[in-house]
């Protein structure tokens, strides 16, 4: 950026002044008071605008009160500057009372205005050179403590002094405070809060506090628990003491209406007791005649008339079974007799069985089986079949050729009549061609067509050849079979007809002589099967034979051998037939016997019964002699049946037994009479009293009450209860009295819970609020401290490479690099003399002047993100420097005028003079605010010429772009 | 014959005060303040010739009540005879095992709800009042459901004579206010629906006696937050022989609460500060007794970022300057400098409120919020060059 033009409208001391700016550099130049800081502060209101107040700042203490136009008029100022890129802007601001507003304007342009406009201020600066007011005001615009060229400190507090004010616009800008102290106060602020450590602190008492609470509120809780515990208790006895009282009436009530509805009874049970003995009395008399009749045989009488009558009934139903078996037992008998007159008539033999029975079945079927075979005549069939195929072999007229050789003489009548039919063909074929050739040779010729004849009849001549030789062979074939045929059948017509039917009649011949080959073999077989079936139809007759002598019987004579078969069977079946009527003899025997031992059984069965049925009739007989002797002392009837007897007996008895029930009933009677002991007019007035007992108990003597109990073990357990439940209500109320009191006791002494729970609630509340603050301040100071080391990482090489760039330029190479410290930007120098770093308090006054200078421009760069060039506002920077040093740092000024734009104010002409003459004539300017002329005094006017001085390096402004992000 | 009855809920007694600011004496004089109040609601009842006194639950707190309690209740209701008090228990002092209600010993003319749906009680011939407790402390029921209207099956029927109340602790869902817990729901509407002449209820600590809607809150005798102001007290019920019904709401409360806004623009430090709240007390507590006055202070506008007030000794201070009873300040204030231009910065500071910010966008709670945007607080406080107030 280069300031081009300020115009004052008015601006504290200055009012309608204009001042233009060398490109390079402007030297203002005027005694104390004369504008010279007010030019720079105007300078920089035009960039960022002037503070107004707000809230909490009063207006007529702000910068606006402060810059207030000396003497009445408009307030504003307007600045014209060119930035690097070439644009141009002209920013007006107006800074009246009653008006506050700004404009930017490019030249050539429009109005850009918004583009700058922060909030209500329109700041250019901000965006251009891209830091704010603060950093601006740190880097760029030094008053004379800027630099602390003047200052009489020692180095090293000046180096610190650096350190600290680079630290503090890295951090917070110029108005903060670093990083560094930020922490601090944030530590601060934690120890306020303290720590659970520190039992004194804030956050250590409410911990402790919080923990003695807890405690506190747990005994408490568990105080109070068993307090309602106690209580609860004091109310179950209460209802145990209530119930048990209840309890006790209620069975003392039970007991009085038992006892009333006992002696009601009482009463009734009497006056019933004396009606029911004057009733016995009379049926007692009425049975008087019973009362010495001798009713101890009783049980004895009725189980001999029980036993008789049964006795009486089984001997009469054996009686009825012996006269019903009499009939059978004689046909039984009588049968008997049969079967041994049978079995005495039969022969005696010995037993034949099943075994032979078998035998003579198998051997009936063996007889027939050889017998049939024996019988066949199929030998016979078979011999006149081949006479027959015999005869017919010899009607086709070779019966006498072997068989053999007719299976030879088959082809040879096929080749010889084949051969001859082909031969005589290729004669028939040959003899057409010859004459149709010759004939149509003939033609040709006689046509004159010579050639033509010739052609056709040389191929005749060759066709008629051909066929010739066709013929000679197979005429050759037709004779060597016929020669062979000769041989095998000698004497066999072989012409040409012969051997046609020859070959019809061969096939014939061939399965003729087959089949009686095959007539003749069945023959054979059949006479040979005969043969064994003999043989075995002779043994079957040997085994029948054996049969019958082993049945012991007389068996016929064998038949002599080769005897015909019908002998040989008739034998056989004489043989068997006897064999069978022996054993049919033999089961009839068994079935007698068999039935004879049958009947044996039953016939013993019937002498039985009649055994039993007279065993009961003398049973019956000895009960009746008993029933007689055991009744006889009755004085009964003794000609009454013994059953009859028996029942009047125990009439008799029953009448007995009723007197003694009668005699009995009569004594209970009088005993109840007299069991009371009193008579009615007492249990009248007991009653009463009762009746009084249970009114004064709550209970009602004419309530109808059911399940009352009335005998005496009721009565006696409801005493028992009522005693029980009355001695209950007693104990608890002991207990009630004993724990009502000790609970009475309690109650004061109890702990307020409420009380306890808001203490803690305050306590955990600040103590969750401590914590919370320092949960708050660590995190605050952890985040600055990251921040710290962030932006201190990035910005300390930077700012080391920007100053190592112009440092190594504008020292001619003595420093050439500088390095700042990460922490606390300490600056040390690498010089091309020494080895190590030099630390910025131990390097000459000029360079330390220099490199702060020099710092504050790599700031501007490395905070700034514009890329602008910044110009540097120098008021009074040398006033009590020393003139060497002061040289040096006008040269140095100089030779940085040529990157950045310098505007130094000063009140010393010489010092001006000295700046004009180091600086580029074209672009240097002087304004004297002396003499209000904006011309160069003649003392100090800039050369025509550059002066004489040693050639100076401009060094190029840093790269661009380092700032973060 | 015309009927009256003193109709009162949450009272709360033993209820800790420490959220508003209260704690030893002062909590226990407040807590006394909630049994005078009890007996002033007595003594008003006796002086308007009540013949009952109905209490819809709330009138201790379960966890921290003790025999003390207890006693003083049974002393205060005997006392009280032969005007009749009945009472329906809430979602505060429910009927679970170990409660007061089941403990003390009542004197006669206590009736005591215990059923978990409406049960009537005959008070006067041809007055009944319908009640339940609440038998666990999150019960979530319809409180009409049963009682007048239905039959055992729970459908509803009609047919009762007489003038019907009913009595019991629930919140009615159309007027709930934010934040309120939902303890026995239920619609205006089923009062009339079901019957009622009028639902005495307990639970919103807001009075309202709204007739057309048959429903009557008497809310908190005394202030049991800060923004529960005045007026407070129970209300009288006159039921007259036609069945026609008057309500009248007694202001009886001892004690008052506040919330003042207090604006801090142009505040630039602790002693400032003091000032302005004291002076923004004054203005909002005029002619109010401060020695039973709460008060919640919510500082709020912008303020410089060298402005570190803690709020403790900003408590203290002004709660000795003024002399109210207790005094809670939040801090709702905003810093006065714009984070985004300070998050531009290349600075050190603006790296701090980039990370700052980052971290408040990343958080997931409101604790986590709350800490880092005090962080962020705390930090500016201190590159500011200020003291560093702690809130």
């Amino acid at each position: 950026m280069r300031l081009e033009r300020l115009e004052v409208t008015g601006f504290g001391r200055l009012r309608q002044r204009r001042f233009d700016f060398g490109e390079r550099i402007t030297v203002v130049l005027g005694p104390n008071e004369s504008g010279k800081s007010t030019l720079h502060r105007a300078i920089r209101a035009a960039l960022y605008g002037l503070e107004a107040g707000g809230p909490g700042h009063p207006r007529d203490r702000s910068d606006w009160a402060r810059w207030l136009p000396w003497s009445s008029g408009r307030f504003g100022l307007t600045l014209t500057y060119r930035l690097d890129g070439g644009q141009r802007l002209r920013v007006a601001q107006t800074f009246d009372r009653d008006r506050v507003q700004a404009q930017v304007q490019e030249l050539g342009g429009g109005d850009v205005t918004q583009q700058y406009r922060v909030g209500r201020t329109v700041c250019p600066g901000r965006f251009h050179l891209g830091v704010d007011e603060a950093v601006f005001c740190a880097a760029a615009w030094l008053g004379e403590e800027g630099l602390q060229l003047s200052s009489t400190e020692a180095a090293p507090q000046q180096a610190g002094h650096l350190r600290e004010a680079l630290e503090r616009l890295v951090d917070a800008g110029a108005e903060g405070t670093t990083a560094a102290e930020a922490t601090k106060k944030l530590a601060d602020a934690l120890q306020r809060v303290g720590s659970e450590r520190r039992v004194t602190s804030p956050l250590g008492v409410a911990i402790a506090q919080a923990r003695r609470l807890e405690g506190e509120i747990e005994v408490a809780e568990r105080r109070l628990a068993a307090f309602a515990g106690e209580e609860a208790r004091l109310r179950e006895l209460e209802v145990e003491a209530r119930l048990s009282a209840e309890t006790a009436l209620a069975a003392q009530r039970d007991w009085i209406r038992g006892r009333i509805a006992q002696l009601n009874a009482q009463e009734v049970e009497m006056r019933m007791a004396a009606g029911e003995a004057a009733e016995l009395s009379q049926a007692l008399e009425a049975e008087a005649a019973y009362a010495a009749f001798p009713a101890g045989n009783e049980a004895l009488v009725i189980a001999l008339g029980g036993e008789l009558n049964q006795a009486a009934r089984a001997a009469a139903e054996a009686e009825a079974r012996w006269t019903a078996v009499q009939e059978p037992l004689a046909a039984l008998r009588r049968r008997r007799a049969e079967i041994s007159a049978g079995l005495q008539a039969m022969p005696a033999s010995s037993p034949i069985g099943e075994r032979e029975t078998a035998a003579v079945s198998a051997l009936r079927r063996r007889v027939e089986v050889s017998a049939a075979i024996a019988h066949r005549d199929e030998e016979m069939a078979a011999t006149a079949r081949g006479e027959a195929l015999r005869r017919e072999i010899a009607v086709t007229g070779l019966g006498d050729v072997d068989p053999r050789e007719l299976e030879a003489a088959v082809p040879l009548v096929t080749r010889a009549r084949t051969a001859g039919g082909r031969a005589r063909g290729a004669l028939s074929v040959l003899a057409a061609v010859a004459v149709l050739g010759g004939a149509a040779t003939g033609a040709l010729a006689a046509t004159g067509r010579q050639w033509p004849a010739v052609l056709l009849g040389c191929g005749c001549l060759l066709v008629v050849a051909a066929l010739a030789s066709f013929a000679v062979v197979t005429f050759r074939i037709r004779s060597r079979a016929r020669s062979e045929l000769a041989a095998r059948l000698p004497g066999m017509d072989l012409s040409t007809a012969s051997l046609e039917r020859l070959e019809a009649t061969l096939p014939a011949a061939r399965s003729l002589h087959a089949e009686s080959r095959q007539q003749a073999t069945l023959v054979e077989v059949h006479r040979a099967e005969q043969m064994r079936a003999r043989g075995e139809l002779e043994a079957a007759v040997d085994s029948c034979l054996a049969l019958a002598r082993e049945a012991g019987l007389v068996a016929p004579a064998r038949p002599p051998a080769g005897c015909r078969v019908e002998v040989l069977l008739e034998t056989a079946d004489a043989a068997l037939t006897s064999v069978d009527e022996a054993v049919r003899l033999s089961a009839r025997h068994r079935e007698l016997e068999t039935e004879d031992a049958r009947l044996a059984d039953r016939e013993t069965q019937y002498a039985e019964m009649g055994q039993e049925a007279g065993r009961d009739r003398a049973t019956a007989r000895a009960l009746e002699g008993r029933i007689r002797i055991a009744t006889a002392a009755a004085g009964l009837d003794a000609g009454l049946p013994p059953l009859e007897v028996v029942a009047a007996f125990r009439d008799a008895c029953g009448h007995r037994h009723e007197y003694d029930r009668l005699a009995a009933a009569l004594a209970e009677a009088r005993r109840r009479q007299r069991l009371g002991g009193s008579d009615l007019e007492t249990l009248t007035h007991q009653r009463t009293e009762l009746a009084a007992d249970l009114r004064r108990r709550g209970g009602d003597p004419e309530e109808t009450v059911g399940d009352i109990t009335t005998d005496a073990a009721g009565l006696a357990r409801l005493e028992r209860e009522a005693m029980a439940a009355q001695e209950k209500a007693a104990t608890a109320a002991s207990a009630i009295q004993t724990l009502g009191a000790r609970i009475e006791g309690l109650t004061g002494s109890l702990p307020s819970l409420a009380d306890l729970e808001d203490e803690r609630l305050t306590v955990t509340a600040a103590r969750d609020r401590a914590l919370h603050q320092q949960e708050a301040l660590q995190r605050a100071i952890v985040m600055i401290e990251t921040a710290g080391r962030d932006v201190h990482g990035r910005l300390a090489p930077r700012l080391a490479a920007s100053v190592s760039e112009r440092l190594a330029l504008l020292t001619g190479d003595r420093y050439s690099e500088a390095n700042v410290d990460m922490d606390h930007f300490a600056i040390a120098l690498a010089s091309a003399d020494r080895d190590q770093l030099v630390p910025l308090d131990l390097v000459s006054h000029g360079t330390r002047d220099q490199v702060a200078l020099l710092l504050r421009l790599a700031l501007c760069e490395v905070l700034g993100d514009a890329g602008e060039s910044m110009p540097l506002l120098l008021d009074e920077p040398l006033a009590s420097a020393d003139p060497r040093r002061g040289r040096g740092l006008l040269e140095f000024l100089a030779q940085l005028a040529a990157t950045n734009q310098v505007v130094v104010t000063t009140s010393d002409p010489g010092l001006a003079a000295t700046l004009v003459g180091l600086g580029d004539p074209a672009s240097t300017a002087v304004i004297d605010l002396g003499t209000g002329d904006e011309e160069p005094s003649p003392d100090i006017a800039a050369p025509a010429a550059p002066v004489d001085r040693a050639p100076v390096r401009v060094p190029r402004p840093p790269a661009r772009g380092l700032r973060e992000g | 014959m015309t009927y009256r009855l003193l109709h009162l809920a949450d009272l709360h007694l033993d209820r800790p005060f420490a959220q508003m600011g209260c704690h030893g004496e002062l909590a226990r004089r407040r807590r006394q303040g909630l049994r005078d109040a009890l007996l002033r609601a007595g003594e008003a009842a006796q002086e308007h010739d009540c013949d009952a006194v109905t209490i819809a639950g709330d009138l201790f707190e379960h966890e921290r009540a003790g025999a003390g309690t207890a006693q003083f209740l049974v002393e205060t209701f005997a006392a009280w005879q032969p005007m009749r008090v009945l009472l329906a228990p809430g979602n505060h002092d429910p009927l679970v095992p170990g409660s007061l209600y089941l403990r003390a010993r009542w004197p006669a003319n206590v009736h005591l709800f215990e059923g978990a749906s409406l049960e009537p009680f005959e008070l006067a011939a041809g007055l009944t009042v319908w009640g339940l407790g609440h038998h666990e402390p999150a019960w979530t029921g319809n409180p009409l459901e049963g009682g007048l209207g239905s039959d055992r099956s729970g459908r509803r029927a009609r047919g009762r004579d007489g003038i019907h109340l009913a009595l019991f602790h629930g919140a009615e869902t159309g007027s709930r206010p934010a934040g309120k817990g939902v303890h026995g729901p239920f619609a205006a509407a089923e009062i009339r629906e079901r019957g009622y002449a009028l639902a005495l209820c307990g639970h919103y600590h807001a009075r309202r006696i709204d007739l057309g809607a048959r429903l009557v809150y008497p809310g908190s005798p005394e202030p049991l937050a800060f923004d529960e102001s005045e007026p407070r007290g129970p209300v009288v019920v006159e039921i007259t022989e036609r069945g026609e019904i008057r309500c009248a709401a007694l202001e009886t409360n001892r004690w008052h609460a506040r919330i003042v806004q207090c604006p801090m623009d142009g505040v630039t430090s602790l002693t400032g500060t003091v000032d302005r709240v004291s002076a923004e007390v004054l203005t909002a507590t005029a002619g109010l007794p401060l020695e039973r006055t709460t008060l919640r202070v919510d500082l709020v506008g912008t303020v410089p970022p060298n402005l570190g007030v803690d709020l403790f000794d900003c408590e203290s201070a002004v709660r000795d300057a003024i002399g109210v009873a207790a005094i809670r300040i939040r801090d709702l204030t905003t810093n006065e400098t714009d984070l985004e231009t300070l998050a531009q910065e290349g600075t050190t500071r603006g790296a701090f409120v980039r990370v700052a910010l980052a971290e408040l966008t990343a958080a997931d709670s409101p604790a986590a919020k709350s800490v880092l945007s005090d962080a962020l607080r705390y930090g500016l406080e201190a590159f500011a060059g200020g003291e560093v107030g702690l809130r």
